[in-house]
């Protein structure tokens, strides 16, 4: 009786090594992205409450964060930007300005990204998969909200130093407010 | 003894075992027929050869010749059956296992083990050098001086003087702060720029709505309640 045992059942272990090795070089590979997206949603006094396009949980966050000065939220556009590391993205708002995101890169379970509207550029951290709400621009009749969620895809790659800190302003044009918290 | 004695009893022994020329083997014979002293030893040697083999028999039915066999071949038969159940992941690991362990009897497994070991060493030594600085593990940000506390709004405007970081600024140390809660839509801001207005950052640490980034073009007037 013959044994069989094919040559290549004894390199095996070294077959299993290298398809271990395999996946991590293609991940390497793969460039970080984040996919930003972006809800207008414009908020009035009055009656009217949450459209219909509008469904939770961001629903319940503005209701929760504005309802109390505002009774109808209104969705004005919906946008989605794919975003690599070190790119910026645009678009238009309805109020006819603009708002860029940079993706900067990942520290941590945080997305850095730089948001920038006409007169104000914000570095900020998110944590992957957050949502924040940038508020204050008067549009029509009611203010403009936008609805920021950001997501990264691929790895994630540490961003090695801490971005350069904004110049400072005088204090007049920077001055905090208090008494604005909901 | 004659002199033909002596020759032909030097090829008794190899006559037993059957290794004679047939010319040798026909004069052994011949030998053998006429000569009782020749045939005696051939004789003796007849008997010495079969106790021998007798012996060895035995020593192989003690050393389970059959056994061995018996054991090999019921190996085989679990490998195979191992492969015909296929949906069996134990089985087949069982199997897989009973391969390798025959298989690293082979003269080339020491070669196959080195270098499956250089194999690992070179990726482990390419995998630090490619990326020193990963730190994965560590779920904070990096500047644990921006990182806000429970209670505490997270750094809006650090680089702005202390008396205008408004809802930013507490004061406390961060070094006895116990595990915060993972809140899904955490938010930190590293730095403003602002040509014109005021930015606020709100944030209700205790829940977890979003931030709200506030970007205030105009100041409110006395009794106003400003945009919002």
């Amino acid at each position: 009786m013959t044994l069989r045992f094919p040559r290549t059942e004894r390199f095996l272990p070294l077959l299993l090594l290298l398809l271990l090795l395999v996946p991590r070089g293609e991940a390497r590979a793969a460039e970080p992205v984040a996919h930003c997206k972006v809800r207008v949603i414009l908020a009035k006094k009055g009656e009217g409450g949450v459209d219909p396009a509008i469904r939770n949980p961001l629903k319940r966050y503005l209701t929760k964060s504005f309802g109390a000065r505002y009774g109808a939220f209104e969705l004005l556009d919906t946008r989605s930007m794919k975003i690599a590391r070190g790119k910026r993205g645009e678009i238009p708002l309805p109020d006819g300005t603009w708002l860029r995101l940079t993706y900067l890169g990942n520290q941590g379970k945080f997305i850095k990204v730089s948001m920038e509207m006409p007169g104000v550029k914000t570095l900020i951290r998110i944590r992957d998969g957050g949502l924040f709400f940038q508020a204050g621009h008067r549009h029509k009749d009611g203010m403009m909200i936008l609805a920021i969620s950001a997501t990264t895809t691929g790895k994630s790659t540490e961003t090695p130093t801490r971005p350069r800190p904004a110049p400072r302003k005088p204090h007049h044009e920077t001055k905090k407010k208090r008494g604005i918290a909901r | 003894m004659k002199g033909e004695c002596k020759q032909i009893r030097k090829l008794i022994s190899a006559y037993v075992d059957g290794e004679l020329s047939p010319d040798q083997k026909a004069r052994v014979e011949t030998e053998l027929t006429g000569c009782d002293d020749c045939r005696a030893e051939y004789e003796r040697l007849l008997r010495m050869r079969a106790l021998v083999w007798e012996v060895f028999q035995q020593d192989l039915r003690g050393a389970g010749e059959r056994s061995v066999w018996e054991g090999v071949e019921a190996r085989i038969a679990d490998i195979d059956a191992a492969r015909a159940e296929g949906g069996s992941w134990a089985a087949g690991i069982r199997g897989w296992l009973e391969r390798l362990r025959l298989g690293l009897t082979s003269p080339l497994a020491p070669a196959g083990v080195a270098a499956a070991v250089v194999t690992v060493a070179i990726a482990a030594v390419l995998m630090v050098l490619a990326n020193p600085d990963r730190t994965d593990t560590a779920p904070a940000p990096a500047h644990l001086d921006q990182v806000a506390l429970p209670g505490e709004v997270p750094a809006a405007t650090r680089d702005q003087a202390p008396e205008d970081r408004g809802l930013a600024a507490t004061g406390r140390r961060r070094d006895a702060e116990p595990e915060r809660a993972f809140r899904r839509n955490e938010l930190y801001v590293d730095s403003t720029d602002v040509d014109q207005g005021i930015v606020i950052v709100d944030v209700d640490p205790e829940a977890d709505t979003p931030a709200i980034v506030w970007h205030l073009q105009e100041e409110p007037e006395a009794g106003e309640d400003g945009v919002i």
